[in-house]
């Protein structure tokens, strides 16, 4: 591949509504779940300074932020996903969204264990945040803009795409690195399968009621250990398009679903199939849907 | 247009580069990581595992629920909220923490007591044949004042 077609394959051109699109998904998808989880992040005002472990964009805070500084993070993150998702006023509520996102869940991560599930969402607000995302599917101009297709709404979607793609790629490195290749051996699967089960009933929570016949089937538990390396180490192929994007995107969403079903451990974004998103042409599904 | 294109594809490399940037320096931090979630390959089936349960006046213990013991829904937070404060000796703290929480729980009247305790435990057995823990280690236990 030349200099040339890299660079035209880093960033492509796309119409406007393709990045409006995904524009439209990640904020919808950031307002619910800042939403559905508002205890949580109002509680961080409240919790015990011996607990706060600042890192990342938060690393430099010697003490806990005051309570009504939390809240008001967490209003300005909700109304900034709000207005994203509709599109009013974006380049002020764009960036807005994105960094509040970024502020809000990294303090959340800040006390002591880092949820590595939100790391994707806070990626693709800071990407559809500070891109020109509102030039089409916003309030009040819904119908395709005179502008024609640009690097301006490509770029930001294939830059998700690639990030997206990054963080599997990460994952599965981790695996090798922290686990070894005897990671997807049935033995090491089926502890790991047992132990989030087994924490679950401890803290009095119910466990899947597929884990204990799984524990029993050496065979799958084999295959999915494999099958997870193998997905996630594999991701860049995604990337090509085509049947291949098709096929992997299908194996890692059924690798998720294997583990919201006999885990209870959920990756919102990706068993919605928003993490997916940036990899397909957006256009063409609402086209159809506005035609 | 050019020049904006290949400015723009360098930003790419490079904001693709510092997603790999934890991973060559091995430090996990957020957003950018070295996603290490259940990473690590489990040979043994025992497992030490923190919790904190609750004791009522005839010793008899009772588990609690993730949001007695660390107000959260995440067995990960609450896992790390027990490890982390066992490890900096905070674990009276944390006793008293979710001793108040269970004193403000009316379906929970029964229990006199909190424990923060380890329990080893084989994982498998546990779930197939309702293993009890082979030990438990008490590492703070407190009062619940109503």
């Amino acid at each position: 591949m030349t200099r040339d077609r890299v660079v035209d394959w880093l960033v492509p051109v796309a119409p406007a509504e393709r990045l409006a699109t995904l524009r439209l998904a990640v904020g919808a998808f950031t307002t619910v779940y800042l939403l559905i989880r508002a205890p949580i992040f109002l509680d961080l005002g409240d919790r015990p300074r011996s607990t706060f472990s600042p890192l990342g964009v938060w690393a430099w805070l010697d003490e806990p932020l005051p309570a009504g500084f939390v809240i008001g993070l967490f209003v300005v993150a909700v109304l900034s996903s709000i207005g994203s998702t509709v599109g009013v006023a974006y380049r002020v509520v764009g960036p807005l969204f994105g960094v509040s996102v970024l502020a809000l869940l990294g303090y959340r991560s800040s006390w002591g264990q880092i949820l590595w599930f939100e790391i994707p969402i806070v990626i693709f607000a800071l990407i559809v945040g500070l891109a020109p995302a509102a030039e089409s599917r916003r309030l009040g101009r819904w119908r395709p803009p005179i502008s024609p297709p640009s690097i301006r709404y490509g770029w930001p979607v294939q830059l998700a795409a690639m990030a997206i793609i990054a963080t599997y790629v990460i994952a599965g490195i981790a695996k090798l690195r922290y686990g070894g290749i005897e990671w997807a051996a049935f033995e090491p699967m089926r502890n790991q399968i047992a132990f989030t089960a087994v924490r679950l009933e401890i803290f009095g929570e119910p466990s899947s009621p597929l884990v204990r016949p799984i524990l029993d089937m050496p065979a799958l538990g084999s295959l999915a250990g494999v099958a997870v390396i193998a997905v996630e180490l594999g991701a860049p192929l995604a990337l090509l398009g085509g049947r291949l994007r098709t096929m992997w995107v299908a194996a890692v969403w059924l690798m998720h679903a294997f583990i919201a079903a006999t885990m209870f451990i959920v990756f919102p974004l990706p068993l919605f199939g928003v993490a997916f998103l940036p990899l397909f042409d957006l256009e063409r599904w609402t086209r159809r849907n506005a035609n | 247009m050019v020049e904006g294109r290949r400015i723009r594809a360098i930003v790419s490399v490079l904001v693709v580069a510092g997603l790999f940037v934890p991973v060559a320096l091995d430090r996990d931090s957020f957003p950018l990581s070295t996603h290490p979630m259940y990473a690590t390959a489990r040979h043994d089936p025992v497992e030490r595992l923190p919790t904190v349960v609750g004791v009522d006046a005839t010793g008899v213990f009772e588990r609690l629920t993730l949001g007695l013991i660390a107000a959260t829904d995440d067995p990960l937070v609450a896992q790390a909220r027990i490890r982390n404060a066992i490890a900096a000796g905070r674990e009276h703290e944390l006793c008293a923490e979710v001793a108040d929480r269970v004193s403000n729980d009316a379906g929970r009247s029964s229990v006199d007591l909190v424990r923060v305790q380890i329990e080893r435990i084989d994982l498998v057995g546990f779930l197939t044949d309702d293993e009890p823990p082979d030990t438990v280690q008490v590492r703070a236990e407190c009062e619940v004042r109503r």
